[in-house]
């Protein structure tokens, strides 16, 4: 499309032994998009999150972020490019403090040396400041400032998956991949999500990019939906369009479609 | 810069005190057991970052200690760089000398172990550990089998002390600040979720591998202080067993919690000492017996450690320095 693309998978495939898991993927996300994908279980939603966040390398196939590409880069090399992730199961570091899990979002941010460590020299001091200062301005926006000293792991599900959410904007991403963030949410907590990613996309200038099987949400904030199905995209558009799709009706909406 | 000075200036002040304190009251024999709490607290600490902080499982640490311990003896026996009365400025240098090393070491087994998951690492510090052990044992110009005797130590015993308790409490202050640190943060990351870490672009090959290298670092060092504390060296000092009593500490202490690691190796140490006056009464060595007791219902009644992963300013409630 324009020539803003910030992410683009072109033929993109990957398969493990003889499976095929994801076959000629060809998708694109614009920058300030806020993009959708769908598909039924199994469908490979979450090894694409797995090959653009460099845990997994494509059999074959191009995957180009910023114009440059990304293949054989490590999962940390794409961090720092600026594509973070979370994640389908919550990863957060469970025994740390919600501060220091969002300090670890912010390491790559190449703070200072070994000797500015052990001799605690300004660079160090400077630093530290500026994180726990960053960390709080980011719970505020969450408005879960009063939980910055609690362990992540004993915190609320739904609290974790928002947490994750900020430890991935900590460290300050171009592109943000959510993995099923509403998965394990109620309603109301959903709803929140919703107008929380929204927020965030303009407070941040970000990218989105999410997997989702809750189609209120998806529905409600995507401008633009890929639907995976067996590892192939069936269909791609803004959302009208994707609910008219007969193909996708019949692979995943079909029962679903009348109550969104 | 102004607290580093006063950093150095306490640790300088808490040596000569400790100094002071054995010479003044603890006959030859107790100063002894101190020196070797020493060389425990620097042992225990550095492994800990490895086991503890960053997750990873080593069973190499006498190795590096070895190698520490060789590569400084020779050195005090072949080279001098102060004379005089400022002869014992040489042994700190020879202990950065066998800290380097062992550093090197260390960097040649762990770049290539850390780059994999699991429990490969135990396997490689184990193997690396007997190589070096039987390295030394073949090497006629270490003493091979019959060791290497004479090897110079502080001559006044006050310096001695002084100088034991300087390196541990100098690998203790480096080892905290870099706990606290970014760094820190980072090892505890690898820990906690490899994928997750290396998501958030920490580069956890480079940060295992950091680690590694600076605990094989003050093993060397906590190697150098036991051969110019002992005046002799024995391959059979550096078995496995070594690697497994620091291991040992590290678990019994807490893993990630160097103060845990000091209260260890203080625990470790002592014990078998204190119970020698038993084998008088009874007769018989029940040392082992009751040593290997005490660890089983420690271990029974606090799975996670003295102090889990605590550190001492967790006990004490200050004001937390917050953003400005």
């Amino acid at each position: 499309m324009s020539a803003s693309s910030l992410l683009s998978l072109k033929q993109t495939s990957i398969q493990f032994g003889g499976l095929k898991v994801l076959t000629d993927l060809n998708m694109e996300v614009q920058s300030g998009e806020l993009v959708g994908l769908i598909g039924p279980n199994g469908a490979g939603k979450t090894t694409v999150f797995n090959i653009i966040s460099g845990i997994y390398a494509p059999t074959s196939g191009e995957l180009t972020f910023r114009g440059s590409s990304l293949l054989g880069k490590k999962p940390f090399e794409v961090s720092r490019e600026g594509i973070v992730r979370t994640f389908q199961n919550i990863r957060l570091f469970s025994t740390l403090s919600v501060v220091q899990n969002i300090g670890i979002a912010m390491h790559k941010a190449g703070p200072y040396s070994f000797w500015s460590a052990i001799l605690r020299s300004k660079k160090y001091h400077s630093f530290e400041d500026q994180f726990l200062f960053r960390a709080k301005e980011l719970l505020e926006i969450f408005g879960l400032s009063h939980l910055a000293e609690e362990e992540a792991g004993s915190l609320p599900y739904g609290i974790q998956r928002r947490i994750e959410i900020i430890r991935a904007l900590a460290a300050s991403p171009k592109l943000l991949l959510l993995d099923e963030p509403a998965a394990g949410l109620n309603h109301s907590e959903t709803e929140e999500l919703m107008g929380l990613i929204q927020k965030i996309r303009e407070q941040f200038q970000l990218s989105v990019l999410l997997i989702e099987h809750d189609m209120k949400l998806v529905m409600g904030i995507c401008e633009k939906i890929f639907v995976l199905d067996h590892g192939e995209i069936i269909a791609s558009g803004r959302p009208e369009e994707i609910q008219e799709n007969k193909k996708v009706i019949e692979a995943y909406l079909g029962s679903e479609s009348a109550n969104v | 810069m102004k607290i580093l000075r006063s950093a150095l200036l306490w640790l300088i002040l808490f040596s000569l005190g400790m100094a002071a304190f054995s010479q003044g009251i603890l006959n030859p024999y107790q100063q002894l057991i101190l020196s070797y709490i020493a060389i425990n607290v620097i042992l225990a600490t550095s492994l800990n970052l490895v086991n503890g902080f960053c997750g990873q499982f080593s069973l190499g640490h006498a190795g590096f200690m070895a190698v520490g311990a060789y590569v400084s003896a020779v050195l005090s026996l072949h080279f001098k760089v102060f004379t005089g009365s400022l002869d014992f400025l040489n042994f700190p240098f020879y202990a950065l000398a066998g800290g380097s090393v062992a550093a090197v070491a260390g960097w040649l087994v762990g770049m290539p172990s850390l780059k994999l998951r699991g429990d490969y690492l135990a396997i490689v510090t184990l193997g690396f550990g007997e190589i070096i052990r039987v390295i030394l044992l073949n090497m006629e110009s270490v003493g091979g089998a019959r060791g290497l005797y004479g090897v110079p130590g502080p001559t006044n015993f006050f310096v001695g002390t002084a100088l034991a308790f300087f390196l541990a409490g100098g690998t203790w202050l480096v080892l905290w600040r870099l706990t606290q640190s970014s760094f820190g943060r980072a090892f505890l990351s690898v820990k906690e979720d490899e994928v997750a870490s290396e998501c958030m672009g920490v580069n956890t090959t480079q940060t295992k591998v950091f680690a590694f290298v600076v605990s094989s670092f003050f093993a060397g060092v906590g190697g150098s202080l036991f051969a110019h504390t002992t005046n002799y060296l024995n391959p059979a000092s550096f078995q496995f067993m070594k690697s497994v009593d620091v291991v040992i500490m590290v678990v019994l202490g807490g893993m990630g919690s160097l103060t845990g690691s000091v209260l260890a190796a203080i625990f470790v140490t002592i014990l078998p000492e204190a119970l020698r006056p038993l084998q008088e009464y009874t007769g018989v060595d029940l040392r082992m017996v009751i040593y290997s007791l005490s660890l089983i219902l420690l271990m029974i009644l606090r799975p996670q450690g003295l102090l889990g992963s605590r550190e001492w300013n967790s006990f004490f409630p200050f004001k937390k320095r917050g953003a400005k």
